[in-house]
């Protein structure tokens, strides 16, 4: 039997495990490129992980182009894992829970990068989603995963820390070793009915209890079918869910549709209604031109407009337009305090430079004040 | 004796002779005279020419200083051309002083190996300075500032011998300048002072004019021989490395912090002044600087070089008085020295002599450079790695930090895991004393010496930390690095600017 398995790359910032475990004794050889000045730490963490996992035979070949510790332990897990050892990692982190308020921009970073999920936590983004799906290819679902699990462990990530799984049965074993973690929102992709996020939240809830968590996990299910689209109104109406959003291309593939505002439009305007009926936020999805700010600007404009809260990134340049757009400017913000500052005092309805100023106008105020105070 | 950085360094230093130590930045009060050069004449009607294996036969003996400048930076061909030269003569024993050597003078270590050098007293950028960490060399390497270079030979602390200049454009007289020909190379003005002060002065060109060839950078008051060679350097060799602004999210990150502090400092305003360079980083604060003072309708007095397209390109849209200029990192920056009279060549003693009565640098408001490693003294490394190789020069570094008024290092808290921040640097280059700011990916740090900083920062909403915070951030997720470790024997010696010495390298274990 050919118990051999692999992590990793040998690309800047990670490093390339191979295991084998036919071996009478336990060898170690690694090479790194940053010997000199954490080659013993580097031994460590192996020997640790090792022990950790109750491996005391084997081959273990590691390259190393300056992977941090959480890297090379996750790589090393991910090995041994795909070489068929039965391991379980039993560290917790009970995490706290964070106000968010804000969700303008959600920046996506591919779940096996480890370079990209580091450069990730200093991005002025209001979020950030660490992927297990799209980005990550299928023979890497493992390595991933126990990436992203790690990364969470240890990046000190400022934003709202997001995590997209895989559908199910994948998502499952997604869920079990990220809700480890101090994960603040789970996204939960080519949801279709209220049943099937249902099946997500029930293992949610598992993982969570078995835990010991009290930090219950926000969920934002991402509609991509037309069946999806007519059940949105319902799937936006579980407890746990923040947020709607969508993904564009899967929609369209599904309908025969080709990407235009145009042909996005009921989609967009459906997500919203649903997501506002149940007082939840609406998210639109990414723009994927990195090189078009004009265009970005555009539909973000347009988006703002219908009454969305955000917008899905793939590049951190995006975010700037975007905060910019949704940052109202000193002008707004202080007509905005007016109004509101009147309407208190009035205690109903009052007027202002001549225009009648009502609830609505108040609550509309009472966002731009949010989105200035907030930036 | 723990010296003003707290470096323990011995009062004598085998092969370098007796040590003045570093005591402060402004702490060295020069006394005495300057260097009397050698006089020299000619009758009218003698011939300058000659050829370069001549020049080398007749000037070049054992245990000679001689000199080059590096405006071909990793272009250049003379260094390699005349040193294989000396070789095949039987040479031996020679003191290199260039104003820098680059990857291209790999073939220098094979000649340090047979003997011909011993010893090299300049920038060493690469394999040679990797090379020079394992010892090859017999004497220790001593590593100068541009503005050091100057004064030292100036004051008579390094006698040049031969100084071998290459020259885009030359007349048989010796009148040369760097920005004609068909390879022009910029301003080459690290030469003037070689050319004051040598026993001979080699002119070497491709581009032989009609005399008398101006502008006259070099003179031929001063030029002993012109040798004509068919190649002197890639003027493509220039625009090596480093030169092209960068595209890492984090790095643009800290150059858009860059732009905030120095807004928030208040300088940027009418008669603004600071020092361009080139690293990705440099590269896209002046961009960003550019388009700030654009945007606040402002004309600055000066831009000092060495300088690219993009400091070009201010000074275009009329929103510089003028650009300084030391040496050119592009073509554009060239193109500019032939077009532009307010683009104006200085040589690096009015940039930067310690031993003079006045520095550019001393007139900068702002300056933002970068750094291998620095530490929660604010002392700054640009010499060694971390793991103890010695890969880079000094450049301006001390000199520009010396001088402008708010000092910004920029640098990523981490590279390849390695900490940019950390609790001593592995080599001191400049003191911490004249440091101010530290701009990281992940916050920005300013010298508690600084309080009105640390106000005007505050003031504006830029959010400061603590820089140990930073170092200890940065070994939370590294971990803590090891020392490398090193052998006794001192293989460089790192000058301040004034002369004294601040740091000294040692052999590496392998």
């Amino acid at each position: 039997m050919d118990r051999t398995g692999t992590s990793g790359s040998e690309e800047k910032g990670d490093c390339y495990v191979e295991v084998t475990l036919d071996s009478e004794n336990l060898e170690i050889d690694i090479q790194s490129k940053v010997e000199k000045l954490y080659g013993k730490s580097i031994r460590k963490t192996m020997k640790e992980t090792l022990k950790r996992f109750g491996i005391k035979k084997g081959v273990i070949r590691v390259r190393d182009k300056g992977a941090y510790d959480f890297v090379i332990s996750a790589r090393l897990e991910a090995a041994l894992l795909k070489a068929g050892v039965k391991i379980e990692n039993d560290r917790i982190e009970m995490g706290k829970e964070r106000e968010i308020k804000l969700r303008r921009t959600r920046l996506y970073l591919p779940g096996n990068n480890p370079k990209l999920l580091f450069d990730g936590s200093i991005f002025d983004c209001d979020c950030v989603i660490l992927d297990l799906e799209d980005s990550v290819k299928i023979d890497d679902k493992i390595d991933a995963r126990i990436l992203v699990r790690n990364a969470l462990f240890e990046i000190k990530y400022r934003q709202e820390r997001m995590v997209r799984v895989n559908p199910l049965p994948l998502g499952e074993e997604d869920l079990k070793e990220i809700l480890k973690t101090d994960v603040d929102t789970i996204l939960i992709p080519k949801v279709e009915t209220k049943l099937q996020l249902e099946k997500f939240t029930e293992i949610i809830e598992k993982y969570e209890s078995e835990y010991k968590k009290d930090k219950k996990v926000r969920v934002i299910p991402i509609i991509e079918t037309a069946l999806g689209l007519e059940n949105a109104f319902e799937i936006a109406s579980h407890e746990r869910v923040v947020a709607m959003t969508f993904g564009a291309e899967d929609y369209l593939a599904d309908v025969g549709g080709e990407r235009s505002n145009e042909a996005l439009f009921y989609l967009r305007s459906r997500i919203l209604n649903a997501a506002k009926a149940w007082k939840k936020q609406a998210l639109d999805t990414v723009f994927p031109n990195v090189n078009d700010e004009k265009g970005l600007e555009e539909e973000t404009r347009l988006i703002k407009g219908m009454g969305y809260d955000g917008k899905g990134i793939i590049h951190p340049r995006q975010a700037e337009i975007i905060h910019r757009v949704f940052t109202p400017s000193d002008e707004e913000y202080k007509k905005a305090k007016r109004i509101i500052e009147a309407f208190e005092r009035s205690k109903g309805v009052v007027a202002i430079d001549g225009r009648m100023i009502d609830l609505p106008v108040v609550k509309r105020a009472q966002k731009i004040v949010d989105l200035y105070e907030g930036r | 004796m723990i010296n003003g950085v707290g470096r323990d360094i011995p009062d004598e230093i085998k092969g370098y002779g007796k040590v003045r130590h570093y005591k402060g930045a402004f702490e060295y009060v020069p006394t005495g005279k300057r260097y009397g050069p050698v006089k020299k004449f000619i009758k009218p009607g003698e011939d300058k020419i000659m050829t370069l294996r001549n020049v080398i036969k007749k000037y070049v003996k054992d245990g000679m200083t001689i000199s080059f400048h590096h405006a071909f930076r990793n272009g250049d061909v003379l260094v390699n051309r005349v040193l294989d030269i000396c070789s095949d003569l039987g040479i031996k024993n020679l003191r290199l002083f260039p104003s820098a050597l680059f990857p291209c003078h790999e073939p220098v270590i094979e000649h340090i190996k047979n003997g011909v050098v011993t010893r090299i007293e300049g920038s060493m950028n690469g394999p040679v300075g990797e090379a020079v960490s394992h010892g090859i060399l017999p004497y220790p390497a001593v590593l100068r500032s541009h503005g050091n270079r100057y004064r030292t030979v100036e004051a008579g602390e390094v006698h040049i011998d031969v100084a071998f200049i290459a020259a885009p454009t030359s007349d048989e007289y010796g009148n040369a300048n760097g920005i004609y020909g068909p390879t022009p190379c910029g301003p080459l003005i690290y030469s003037k002072v070689d050319s004051l002060y040598a026993d001979k002065v080699i002119v070497v060109t491709n581009n032989l004019v009609d005399y008398p060839a101006f502008p006259m950078t070099i003179k031929q008051t001063d030029v002993d021989h012109v040798v004509v060679e068919d190649n002197i350097g890639d003027p493509k060799g220039i625009v090596s490395g480093t030169l092209r602004i960068t595209r890492s999210p984090r790095r643009l990150k800290i150059a858009r912090t860059v732009v905030d502090v120095i807004r928030a400092s208040g300088v940027l305003k009418d008669g603004f002044s600071f020092q361009a360079g080139a690293g990705g980083i440099s590269l896209a604060v002046t961009k960003y600087l550019g388009e700030a003072m654009e945007e606040e309708d402002i004309v600055g007095s000066f831009g000092m070089g060495g300088s690219t397209r993009y400091l070009v390109d201010i000074l275009k849209k009329g929103r510089l008085r003028c650009i300084l200029e030391g040496q050119c990192f592009d073509e554009e920056a060239i193109k500019s020295l032939r077009e532009n009279p307010n683009h104006v060549i200085v040589d690096p003693s009015f940039y930067a002599n310690y031993n003079s009565r006045g520095n550019a640098v001393y007139k900068e408001d702002v300056a933002f450079l970068g750094a291998t490693e620095i530490d929660t003294k604010f002392n700054v490394n640009v010499n060694t790695h971390s793991d103890g190789l010695l890969l880079h020069g000094i450049g301006g570094h001390q000199d520009v930090a010396s001088g402008a008024r708010i000092c910004i290092i920029t640098a990523p808290l981490l590279r390849d895991r390695i900490p940019v921040i950390v609790k001593d640097v592995t080599t001191v280059t400049t003191p911490g004393e004249t440091v101010d700011v530290v701009v990281t990916d992940v916050g920005v740090a300013v010298n508690p010496r600084r309080k009105d900083l640390l106000e005007k920062l505050k003031a504006a909403d830029i959010e400061v930390r603590d820089i140990k915070e930073l170092q200890e951030e940065a070994y939370d997720i590294a971990g803590e690095p090891e020392k490398p470790e090193t052998k006794d024997r001192i293989i460089a010696v790192i000058q301040y600017r004034d002369g004294s010495v601040i740091d000294v390298v040692k052999e590496v274990k392998e």
